[in-house]
């Protein structure tokens, strides 16, 4: 009785196929994990559009406030920037700038702070040295670690 | 004669449902990549942008700690406050009189009140410490009801005469959210807010910030 040698030629292989599954769906995995570990993450931002752009006649110069420094958004640039409650010394150059800057259009700009939690405990005493100087002020609280941008309006 | 034998083909398998999962895989992959880029680009809100200014409406307060929405009728406690402080019996009396407003309490169903004072050489305090009530308040689930007591005190305010002004804690950002949201943009209400450290009371005083508009 004679048995009939398979022949080799009959085999179809199919790892290099699965292979190239797997490395095509880690690749897809891992950069979809990674993007959404950034959505989620402190780097997400919210913008603010604001709706009533058109009844507005001051234009909002965006600073954000943690309780120790200040992010300054301005001509889309931000700057940070730490603030003068720490110390006795009321002329930090940065923020003390800005104060100028702010009073020097207060007729056409004003103030907006987006407030974290940490910054609860101090903001007013920020914002206070904006009203002392008849600059304009308004104020909106944000999670603690989420960054936030101001959007132009369409024209 | 015998016949021949064929010689044996190579069996191929189909390769077509392979592919197309392949190809579902994928395409569901890059659909959520693109989903997920989209929202990693960050979320855009529609916002009215706050800016302080002169009204000449008075603020219906509430507190907006733990989650919780705490109606603060300031007015009706001071009042009761007052009757239960009295009023001096001569010009004599005045000191004592303040003195005797501190440690003075009066309670509605969602808050404290407590007289505080202190009389120095030729000066003196006086302020009311509110302090919420562990049951008092509305949650967030309750104010989303359209019959909601939040909703129904919000109703009672003339536009004209009143805004909503809300005290926020750290713990209470989502509370504030929601329920600023309602008076605003359901019940075209003027609204204000002023921040609260965790452990900073909620003090009224002559001496006060005066809550403003926004």
């Amino acid at each position: 009785m004679t048995v009939r040698k398979h022949s080799s030629d009959e085999h179809f292989d199919m790892l290099p196929f699965i292979g190239l599954l797997m490395c095509v769906l880690g690749v897809l995995l891992f950069v979809t994990l990674s993007v959404a570990a950034l959505a989620i993450g402190p780097n997400v931002k919210e913008g603010w559009l604001p709706i009533d752009a058109q009844q507005r006649k001051k234009i909002p110069i965006l600073l954000e406030w943690d309780g120790q420094s200040a992010v300054i958004h301005a001509e889309d640039q931000s700057k940070l920037v730490q603030s003068f409650l720490d110390s006795d010394d009321k002329n930090t150059p940065e923020l003390s700038t800005f104060l100028t800057e702010m009073v020097a259009k207060r007729k056409t700009h004003y103030v907006l702070f987006a407030v974290r939690p940490s910054g609860f405990k101090n903001f007013q005493l920020v914002a206070d040295q904006f009203r002392e100087k008849k600059v304009d002020v308004g104020y909106e609280p944000i999670p603690q670690d989420k960054n936030v941008r101001l959007l132009k309006p369409a024209k | 004669m015998r016949r021949r034998r064929k010689p044996s083909e190579v069996v191929q398998p189909s390769l077509v449902p392979m592919v197309d999962l392949l190809s579902n895989t994928v395409g569901a992959l890059v659909f959520i990549m693109i989903f997920t880029v989209m929202a990693a680009s960050g979320v855009v809100v529609l916002k009215r942008l706050p800016l302080e200014h002169l009204s000449s409406a008075e603020p219906a307060n509430f507190l907006c700690e733990k989650d919780r929405i705490y109606p603060l009728d300031n007015e009706e406690l001071a009042s009761k406050l007052s009757k239960r402080w009295g009023r001096p019996t001569s010009i004599f009396d005045i000191y004592s009189w303040i003195a005797r407003y501190d440690g003075i309490e009066v309670e509605d169903d969602h808050f404290i009140a407590r007289g505080q004072s202190s009389v120095g050489y030729s000066t003196y305090t006086i302020s009311t410490l509110y302090t919420p009530k562990p049951h008092g308040g509305y949650s967030k689930d309750e104010i989303h009801d359209p019959n909601s007591a939040f909703r129904q005190r919000l109703v009672l305010l003339d536009p004209k005469t009143k805004f909503v002004h809300f005290f926020v804690r750290p713990d209470g950002l989502d509370s504030f959210f929601l329920a600023r949201k309602i008076a605003a943009d359901e019940l075209r209400l003027g609204t204000g807010w002023m921040p609260l450290d965790t452990n900073q009371p909620l003090r009224f005083s002559s001496r006060g910030r005066a809550a403003t508009e926004q």
